[in-house]
Order: C-alpha cells, then sequence, then structure tokens
C-alpha cells in the first residue's frame, strides 16, 4: 500500500503547519513531499506537474481549501487525485461541505501522526480498491 | 395686562434655563464620549500591533523547537542505525555475556523508539501555533473594525473626513481588505484629534 514515491502537495498558509505535516509524512514514509502556501498557488503547481496526493488546509488567502478542492474536481486532469482535508475547522456544517464538494477524507488540527497515517491509507485503500 | 406679560417671561427664561442646562449635559456627554473616542484610537492600534508581534513570536519560538527536534531526529536515526549495527556484532560475538549485551542493546533500542515516538507527538502538537494564530488573526481582525468604527466616529466629530485620507491595506497590523485603515492613517487622525 505504501508508495514511498508517492507526490504529495501539501497546502497551508501557516509554514509551520506546512513544516508539521511534512515531517509527520516523512516519519510514516513519504518522502517526495512539496508546498504550497495557498490554494492559488496549489492549483499552479498542480496543474504544472503531476501530483499523487493533496493534503490541504481549510483557511488560507486568495483561495481557501475548500475552493482549492472544487477546483480540482472540476478540472479534467486533476479531478481523480485524492485530498485530504487538515483544518481547525472542526464545525458539522464545514465537514459537510467538503464531502458535498468532493474531499476524501477530513482531519481536525491538531492531530497525530497515526491519525494522518490512517486517513492517508483509508484515502489509498478506497482509491485503489 | 403687564403681569400676563411678566408671567410669559417668567416661563420662558424658565424654558430657556432647562434648555441651557439640557445643552450644557449634552455637551458634557460627548465630551466624553470624545475622550473615549480618542483614547480608544491610540489603544486600539496598540493592542493589534501587540497581537501581531506576539503572533510573530509564537511563529519564531515554534520554527526554532522545530529546527532542534529535526536536529535530533536526524541524531536519533543515526543513534538507530548504530545501534543496529551493534547488535548485529553482539549477535555473532562469542562473548560469555553475549545475551546480556543484546538485552540492553535492546532497552537501548526500545528507549530510542519511545523516544522518537514523543519527538513526532512534539511535533504534532507544534501545531499549536497554527490555531492560536487563526484565533488572533480573527481577534486582530475584529480590533480593526471596532478601530475603524472609532476613527469614523473621530471623524465626525470634525477631525476631517475618511475620502480624504488615502484608501490603503487595514490597520495596526490587521490585513482585511474590508478594514481600509493603515498605520499612516491612524498616525495622521491621531495628530488631528491632538494624542
Amino acid at each position: 500500500m505504501l508508495d514511498q514515491n508517492m507526490k504529495i502537495l501539501v497546502v497551508d498558509d501557516f509554514s509551520t503547519m506546512r513544516r508539521i505535516i511534512k515531517n509527520i509524512l516523512r516519519e510514516i514514509g513519504y518522502n517526495n513531499v512539496e508546498e504550497a502556501d495557498d490554494g492559488s498557488t496549489a492549483l499552479e503547481k498542480l496543474k504544472a506537474a503531476k501530483f499523487d496526493f493533496v493534503v490541504t488546509d481549510w483557511n488560507m488567502p486568495n483561495m481557501p481549501g475548500i475552493e482549492l478542492l472544487k477546483a480540482i474536481r472540476q478540472d479534467d486532469g486533476l479531478k481523480d487525485t485524492p485530498v485530504l482535508m487538515v483544518t481547525a475547522e472542526a464545525a458539522k456544517e464545514n465537514v459537510v461541505i467538503a464531502v458535498a464538494a468532493g474531499v476524501n477524507n477530513y482531519i481536525v488540527k491538531p492531530f497525530t501522526a497515526a491519525a494522518l497515517k490512517e486517513r492517508i491509507d483509508l484515502i489509498l485503500q478506497k482509491v485503489n480498491a | 395686562m403687564s403681569g400676563n406679560w411678566n408671567e410669559v417671561l417668567n416661563k420662558l427664561r424658565g424654558e430657556l434655563s432647562s434648555l441651557a442646562s439640557f445643552i450644557d449635559k449634552t455637551r458634557q456627554g460627548i465630551d466624553t464620549i470624545e475622550t473615549t473616542v480618542k483614547v480608544g484610537s491610540e489603544k486600539f492600534p496598540e493592542a493589534s500591533n501587540q497581537l501581531s508581534a506576539v503572533t510573530g513570536e509564537l511563529e519564531n519560538a515554534a520554527n526554532v523547537i522545530m529546527t532542534i527536534l529535526e536536529g535530533l531526529m536526524s541524531e536519533q536515526d543515526r543513534a538507530d542505525s548504530l545501534l543496529k549495527k551493534l547488535s548485529e556484532w553482539a549477535e555473532k560475538s562469542g562473548a560469555a555475556d553475549r545475551e546480556s549485551g543484546l538485552s540492553f542493546i535492546g532497552d537501548l533500542q526500545a528507549i530510542n523508539v519511545k523516544t522518537r515516538s514523543d519527538m513526532m507527538d512534539i511535533f504534532a502538537n507544534m501545531s499549536f501555533q497554527d490555531l492560536t494564530g487563526q484565533k488572533l488573526k480573527k481577534v486582530i481582525g475584529s480590533l480593526a473594525v471596532v478601530e475603524k468604527k472609532l476613527l469614523e466616529m473621530a471623524l465626525s466629530f470634525g477631525v476631517g473626513s475618511l475620502d480624504d485620507v488615502p484608501a490603503a491595506g487595514a490597520g495596526a497590523g490587521a490585513k482585511t481588505a474590508e478594514m481600509p485603515i493603515n498605520q499612516d492613517i491612524v498616525d495622521r487622525l491621531l495628530k488631528e484629534l491632538g494624542a
């Protein structure tokens, strides 16, 4: 299940959060990680190169995570990219909105390395089924 | 006839006196509001600046801690690799106390695993910086709204017009487009208010 070469894009406006997620991903075996500091930068990167997985925050300037998710799902070249939302927005309506927009899974900050791994494994399991 | 006039004049004098007293009280009230607005205009930008500074300090501290953690984790990878080599060496050695040597190495490896797990927990919990930062950002935004209202009130007291003030970013550290007040505007208004 674990593909160490899987290319992951981490999207968060807080550099510390990107660093945390990057280190946790490295710890659980994923070393091919790139970063973007908002949705629009992420979308540019996703269109410019092939990514296998996106981990995105919700609250970001310019283009929030939910808009990035919608843009990914509307783009024929990107629509199948798995998206995990990592956010402080724990309200029920946010989860409902994210699911309706096509999120693959949703994790609330703060989270553990084990929780992140579990969500990624779950997504990959479903995608590869 | 003159009695009636005197009565009317006395009544009018009384009414004018009450009106003067009312105007005086209102004026005193306005003076108080004006002072409050003036104090608020001084304090809100300061509060916003302080909160922005807290956000920055939290971020710096989080980055310093994470740099140390990354260094420790790298050293730990090295320690793990050395323990594996030591374990292989002990397996091959024919020393009489080989078993106890292997047991010590096993204990060290367990400590290493536990420390690694704790370090990852510290790493994950560094997200407090993001979470508190987001909340502080909202507070700074709210302060900017109140600050803007206070400045509008200050202008209504005849300080000047917001239209005369060049639109720019938000005031005192807040960076939202809907609060077109920056430090220059605040400084100018404070000057106009005589602060």
